[in-house]
């Protein structure tokens, strides 16, 4: 069951790191199973500087995780004064997973930065 | 699914095309002058399909909204601003006791001289997903309306290429598709606001007659009678 959500919209991400840099990759297809509707759907978001999420499953949760995400970064940012750090919105995202851990969100998501001090 | 809505987007003005039928238990057809449209502002209109009860609610609950921003704050929401919280509401009422099989297309011209992309088009599906393109379909015209725009789209698109290009996708509609679309609505949105511009209809097929060799069969060859 929850596969056939997984692969209802599809989608694919890839992510790499080296040294001292990152990469993260998607594809921009949005269809509905063997159906292509549009090529303009991005899968990347960026939240800060030097942090990217992708988000790969269901097109509705891959755009209603993302949204809530945008709200808890722009609260973060606008209470903390500062750029949210990937350690930090890794944190942020899973806690926003968990909240539906009975009902969940059938999205894969893929959290990719570099933490401006270490640079790592 | 049976229902067809259709948006095609041009340099500056969107084409809203629907078919008027409603059909029921899959062979009567009810009605052919359905009206599918629901404007949300004065630049700003929504085409659902799908479901009955669940299009004419949820669409009737989002239109009210927007006004009802628009008697509080005294601005008209953009179509990004409305396309987003159409979105909005049918995301939350997915995992909801009340969820609506509605598809939707949400189509306006916006009038903040600062937008590049002045015509806008959104299409919503019952899930909630949102994606924005040049032609936009829901229902089982998907197939048609999809491949036809890829191959005769472009870049400045005027209204008579995009009304050309729409009774293309109804004439095979009418072709190839069981239930006929004996009429198809078509607005259009641009500067000026929404206006109704004329009918289409698809093209009467025209079929020869079957040869009258055809009726032949070996028997008939067989000469019995000397």
């Amino acid at each position: 069951m929850g596969d056939d959500m997984m692969s209802y919209n599809g989608g694919v991400a890839l992510a790499m790191k080296g040294k001292e840099c990152v990469a993260i990759a998607c594809d921009k297809r949005y269809g509905v199973q063997n159906r292509t509707i549009a090529t303009n759907f991005t899968k990347i978001f960026q939240y800060g500087d030097y942090c990217f999420v992708s988000f790969c499953g269901l097109a509705t949760d891959v755009q209603t995780v993302s949204e809530r995400l945008r709200f808890r970064v722009n609260l973060y940012e606008l209470r903390e004064q500062r750029k949210i750090k990937p350690t930090v919105l890794y944190n942020m995202l899973t806690n926003i997973l968990y909240e539906r851990r009975f009902g969940p969100y059938f999205v894969f998501s893929l959290v990719i930065g570099l933490d401006p001090k270490t640079g790592r | 699914m049976v229902e067809s809505i259709i948006g095609i987007r041009g340099k500056d003005f969107v084409v809203l095309a629907q078919d008027a039928n409603t059909t029921k238990y899959g062979i009567l057809n009810m009605k052919f002058d359905t009206n599918r449209l629901f404007k949300l502002s004065e630049h700003c209109a929504m085409l659902a399909a799908g479901e009955p009860g669940d299009v004419v609610q949820f669409s009737e609950y989002v239109g009210k909204n927007i006004q009802l921003y628009k008697m509080i704050n005294g601005i008209e929401l953009s179509p990004y601003a409305c396309a987003n919280f159409t979105r909005h509401e049918m995301a939350t009422s997915l995992r909801s006791r009340n969820s609506f099989l509605a598809n939707l297309i949400v189509a306006g011209y916006s009038t903040n001289e600062h937008d590049q992309q002045r015509a806008q088009l959104y299409a919503i599906d019952y899930l909630g997903a949102m994606v924005t393109s040049n032609v936009v379909a829901h229902g089982f015209c998907q197939f048609f309306a999809l491949a036809i725009g890829d191959r005769l789209w472009k870049e400045d698109l005027t209204v008579q290429e995009a009304l050309a290009m729409l009774q293309t996708i109804v004439n095979e509609m009418g072709k190839r598709m069981a239930a006929y679309p004996h009429c198809v609505f078509v607005r259009i949105i641009d500067a000026k606001g929404i206006r109704v511009l004329d009918n289409m209809y698809p093209e009467k097929i025209i079929v020869t007659k079957p040869s009258e060799l055809e009726l032949q069969t070996s028997a008939d060859m067989m000469d019995i009678h000397s």
